[in-house]
């Protein structure tokens, strides 16, 4: 279980995350959620020891990481978002120097690094030097590294960015199977994809924040039975916001080249929301999008999640 | 079963190490290569001289004086000896400076004294921090007071004939003519002693049991490279902290419980093993060229291995300290080199300046080196080593808790 209260965390003027609570429990897969910039990558830093938090408390399977730092990095696996491997050295290799790091050895330690590998499908190439790599067999091997010590609670710091299909699969298979195992998961991403398949728990962070949190049903049923709409064009009447909220839409979004809203049943009320939007400017074009986690994302912070960094 | 992190670094870095065979063999044919063209350098035959200034104050300034000090003029001596006439006053400020290798001072009445068969002093000071040239020196002014008292016994006669002569005494050519029959008649006596027959000899040289250390230019230069080969091996391996944090291992293992610390252990021991690697290597080299004892050898080892550390641990903390790759690898590698020159690496301590040597021996390689020259060169006792070595193990514990420190930080650093 990891169990993070109150934590913040400034550098300089900057909150780079700013009073968050949540608990992450055995078994479960749990979500930070936000567009790069959001804070994720400095909370998870701060509950691995990588960065002093300047308040707050964090517990790894009941220890402090602070007071009782030594058994709670034991109990912890790490991700993290860049590659921790040495290039010149062998997979198996790697992972032996990992091994150590968290005290395994010997047989016990023979015996796991053949088993992550096969998990992450690497076993064919435990002898070849990593800078031999592809960048998603990379990420594989950097996630071998951290699971080797079976820990109670794990760390995905974006796993996937910047991975082939393949490579990716393996890295979510491989975290499913840990769910299985009973370990706690925090995961990372800016993917909603990976967010919705998963993440049992969520938390949206923004600008150092946590702006919702709940499950997945939870998070939806805030956005409501409604789709996406986004409108790109050109705008001249930013004034006449409330002729589009006539028509029973939530207007998330309107400037002069684009307009976004939500609103129930798209594909019934597309011609009158075209024709409204026609007398406000032009139209260029037209997205609807089911009501996903970027819609939400988008209700509350008037961003998409993808470029609000 | 656990393992020992520290242990598995050692061995890591070991392996990284030879799989960068190039560099470790840079480490150490650089040094040697500048060693063995220097000493080629300073002489063809490699049997290169150092020079010394040998001054003299003649008080009596005398032919016999005069001619004592010519011998210094002559031969191979003229090579080594730079002669000086000063004044007392002058030649003991020069001596106190350290500038001069040997002052010789010659009384009065030198050469009356001489001929009347009396007491005469010959005051020899000679310069603690040289020894070669000193030795040379105090050598051949022994030498020449034992031919003079010969020349006391078999000519005394004659020397008094010829005292008369140049205090302007008047002696008539039948005289001169008697003197110079007297000194053949001597000769004549002496001449079996003097120029034995010839005898046929077979020469046999038979190599001494004791393996003795010849005092060359090249092995003046010998603990210099060693030190140099340290100075390069230990700015790489301090590098080495960069290349780990480039690829994401030094902030990774922030997260782990096995701690910097034994990180930092690791990574020390595999320092101090390619100092005695290359302690061993250079070591067996010396075996070779020079015969060194063997008995030496694991003194060598040893103390290379504890100086490589100390080097090791002031690169780290150099290292450690600057904010980037680039400078930390600029700066270091840029230290590399005036320590070196500074240090008595590139030129023995003998040859350097006053000045300079003034500035090296409080260089930390430079007073490793010059302890190490105490004992290897001027065959003082293994206990001129011991204070530098409490020293020198003083330095690696203190700097391994500044290390440490600063470790945490470089980690965490962007």
């Amino acid at each position: 279980m990891i169990e993070v209260e109150k934590l913040s965390k400034s550098f300089g003027d900057l909150n780079a995350v700013d009073d968050i609570s949540f608990v992450a429990k055995p078994g479960e897969i749990f979500g930070l959620l936000g567009p790069n910039g959001a804070g994720k990558s400095t909370a998870i830093n701060c509950i691995s020891g990588l960065v002093s938090s300047d308040d707050g408390r964090i517990d790894i399977n009941g220890y402090n990481i602070n007071n009782q730092a030594v058994k709670a990095k034991q109990s912890l696996g790490l991700v993290p978002q860049e590659l921790a491997l040495y290039d010149d050295l062998s997979a198996h290799e790697n992972l032996v120097f990992w091994g150590s790091a968290y005290g395994l050895g010997g047989k016990q330690l023979e015996n796991r690094i053949q088993e992550v590998l096969k998990d992450v499908g690497l076993n064919t190439r435990q002898k070849e030097p990593v800078k031999q790599f592809s960048g998603g067999m990379k990420r594989r091997l950097n996630f071998a590294c951290a699971i080797l010590h079976k820990p109670a609670a794990l760390l995905l710091d974006e796993p996937t960015v910047g991975v082939d299909p393949q490579s990716r699969e393996h890295l979510l298979q491989a975290t499913l199977k840990l769910k299985e195992e009973g370990t706690a998961v925090i995961y990372t991403t800016h993917y909603m994809e990976e967010a919705e398949r998963l993440c049992d728990h969520l938390v949206i962070m923004d600008q150092g924040k946590v702006i919702a949190s709940g499950s997945i049903e939870q998070l939806r049923q805030q956005v409501g039975e409604r789709d996406l709409i986004t409108l790109l064009g050109h705008y001249s009447q930013l004034d006449k916001q409330e002729n589009i909220e006539a028509l029973g839409a939530e207007v998330l979004e309107y400037c002069d080249n684009e307009i976004r809203i939500l609103i129930p049943e798209a594909s019934k009320c597309l011609t009158s929301v075209l024709e409204v939007a026609n007398q406000l400017g032009k139209v260029n074009q037209v997205n609807i999008q089911q009501a996903n986690l970027e819609s939400l994302f988008i209700k509350l912070t008037g961003r998409a999640l993808r470029d609000a960094a | 079963m656990k393992s020992n992190f520290t242990v598995t670094v050692l061995l890591n870095t070991f392996k990284k190490l030879f799989t960068e065979k190039w560099q470790l063999a840079q480490w150490i044919l650089i040094p040697v290569m500048i060693g063995g063209l220097f000493s080629l350098i300073s002489e063809s035959d490699g049997n290169a001289k150092p020079i010394g200034t040998l001054l003299v104050t003649d008080n009596d300034d005398s032919f016999l004086s005069q001619l004592f000090v010519g011998s210094f003029n002559q031969g191979p001596l003229a090579e080594m000896f730079i002669v000086k006439k000063v004044s007392g006053e002058q030649a003991k400020k020069i001596m106190d400076k350290g500038d001069a290798s040997v002052w010789l001072e010659i009384e009065k009445d030198f050469t009356q004294n001489f001929i009347d068969e009396k007491p005469t002093t010959l005051k020899l000071v000679k310069n603690p921090s040289q020894n070669i040239l000193p030795q040379i020196a105090e050598t051949m002014v022994g030498t020449l007071a034992d031919g003079g008292h010969y020349i006391q016994v078999l000519f005394s006669k004659e020397l008094q004939q010829f005292n008369q002569l140049l205090t302007g005494a008047n002696i008539s050519d039948a005289q001169i003519a008697l003197m110079s029959v007297q000194i053949k008649n001597t000769v004549d006596s002496i001449e079996q002693q003097l120029f034995p027959p010839m005898i046929k000899a077979t020469k046999k040289v038979q190599k001494s049991k004791k393996k003795t250390t010849s005092k060359t230019f090249m092995i003046l230069m010998f603990p210099g490279i060693m030190f140099m080969a340290l100075l390069f091996s230990s700015q790489g391996m301090a590098q080495d902290f960069w290349k780990d944090k480039t690829q994401g291992i030094v902030n990774r293992l922030l997260s782990s419980p096995a701690g910097l610390h034994k990180y930092l252990n690791g990574k020390m021991m595999s320092a101090a093993l390619v100092f005695v690697f290359i302690a061993v290597f250079v070591g067996l080299l010396g075996l070779f060229l020079f015969n060194i004892e063997v008995q030496k050898i694991f003194v060598i080892v040893l103390w290379l291995m504890i100086s490589g550390v100390v080097l090791w641990s002031m690169m780290l903390f150099l290292s450690l300290s600057l904010p980037s790759e680039k400078s930390a690898n600029l700066v270091t590698q840029g230290m590399v080199f005036p320590l070196m020159m500074l240090g008595g690496s590139f030129f023995p301590f003998e040859a350097m300046p006053k000045w300079m040597v003034m500035i090296g021996e409080k260089l930390p390689n430079g007073y490793l080196l010059q302890s190490f020259n105490s004992w290897f060169i001027k065959d003082n006792s293994l206990s001129v080593l011991t204070t530098p070595a409490i020293i020198a193990l003083l330095f690696i514990v203190i700097m391994w808790f500044v290390n440490n420190a600063k470790l945490s930080n470089f980690a965490r650093k962007k």
